[in-house]
């Protein structure tokens, strides 16, 4: 938590980029989210969209946990 | 962990659809005691609210739970916010039922204005469209939803016929006031129970695009 604070704050000078297998710390954490499966970018959106209503079936399918 | 997860939701969705036909059943009910005239069966209905009250309750915990313990995201998450917006009107649909019931204990023996034809139309049209709307939200159906939202205006038009009748008794015969009143108000409860299909619609919609909006606002 301590740190997701101090990437608040640095955000607001840096463009930052975390990478993670945390679904909740990417929801919580980030403006942007993206997602890579198996070395290529399947999507890419603002955080609110991907996990509230993501366009690919694959996306979907990693954050509901259906696998990975 | 994902298969429990969808275990979880199934049972959700047939508790969902329990309710709604628990619902369904007190309003065409609650129209059949007012056609008998009989304050018995007014009676059970009342009491029969509270089962569905109960139901409202135990859905909702099951929802929080899931919430709290699976983290759901995406469709999962979507479906159980349609469930929890699904369940309040279904609860203040079958307050509308039961406010039939209560309507036909108010008139007791008293004679009915005029023989009932338009509103066991709108009771038999609010139930159906109840029914179809939750086909559609188990098949995610959109498109459906939709459909249904829009024949919330034979519902309105009926009300419409029903209100200028009953009007035209009052300024008629004034001794028919109260008891044309009571039938204004059972009708009315009828047009709000179709109004309730058309959120239900409005959640599917939700569940299947992720759009919230809303679809027929009705005229009442």
């Amino acid at each position: 938590m301590k740190i997701e604070e101090l990437l608040r704050v640095l955000k607001q000078e840096y463009a930052l980029v975390i990478v993670t297998h945390n679904m909740q710390q990417a929801a919580r954490a980030s403006d942007y989210t993206g997602f890579l499966y198996l070395g290529e970018l399947i999507e890419f959106g603002e955080t609110d969209q991907i996990f509230m209503n993501p366009k690919e079936k694959l996306t979907e399918n990693y954050i509901s946990g259906h696998f990975g | 962990m994902r298969e429990s997860f969808e275990e979880h939701i199934k049972g959700l969705t047939e508790d969902v659809v329990a309710m709604s036909e628990m619902v369904a059943n007190a309003t065409s009910r609650s129209v059949k005691a007012l056609a008998d005239r009989d304050v018995e069966e007014a009676k059970r209905i009342i009491n029969d609210d509270l089962l569905v009250n109960k139901k409202r309750w135990h859905i909702e915990e099951k929802c929080i739970n899931l919430i709290a313990l699976q983290q759901p995201v995406a469709t999962d998450l979507r479906e159980i916010i349609a469930v929890l917006n699904i369940i309040t009107d279904l609860e203040r649909m079958g307050d509308y039922a039961e406010g039939i019931a209560k309507i036909v204990i108010l008139l007791g023996d008293e004679p009915l204005v005029k023989p009932l034809v338009d509103i066991p139309l709108m009771a038999q049209k609010a139930t159906d469209m109840l029914k179809r709307s939750l086909d559609a939200f188990i098949n995610r159906d959109a498109k459906t939803a939709e459909a249904i939202c829009n024949e919330d205006d034979q519902v309105d038009r009926l009300y419409e016929q029903v209100y200028r009748e009953l009007l035209s008794y009052m300024i008629e015969d004034p001794k028919t006031i109260t008891r044309a009143t009571y039938l204004i108000w059972v009708a009315h409860n009828l047009e709000r129970i179709a109004d309730r299909v058309t959120n239900i619609c409005e959640r599917t919609v939700y569940l299947a695009t992720g759009t919230l909006r809303e679809i027929n606002v009705s005229k009442y």
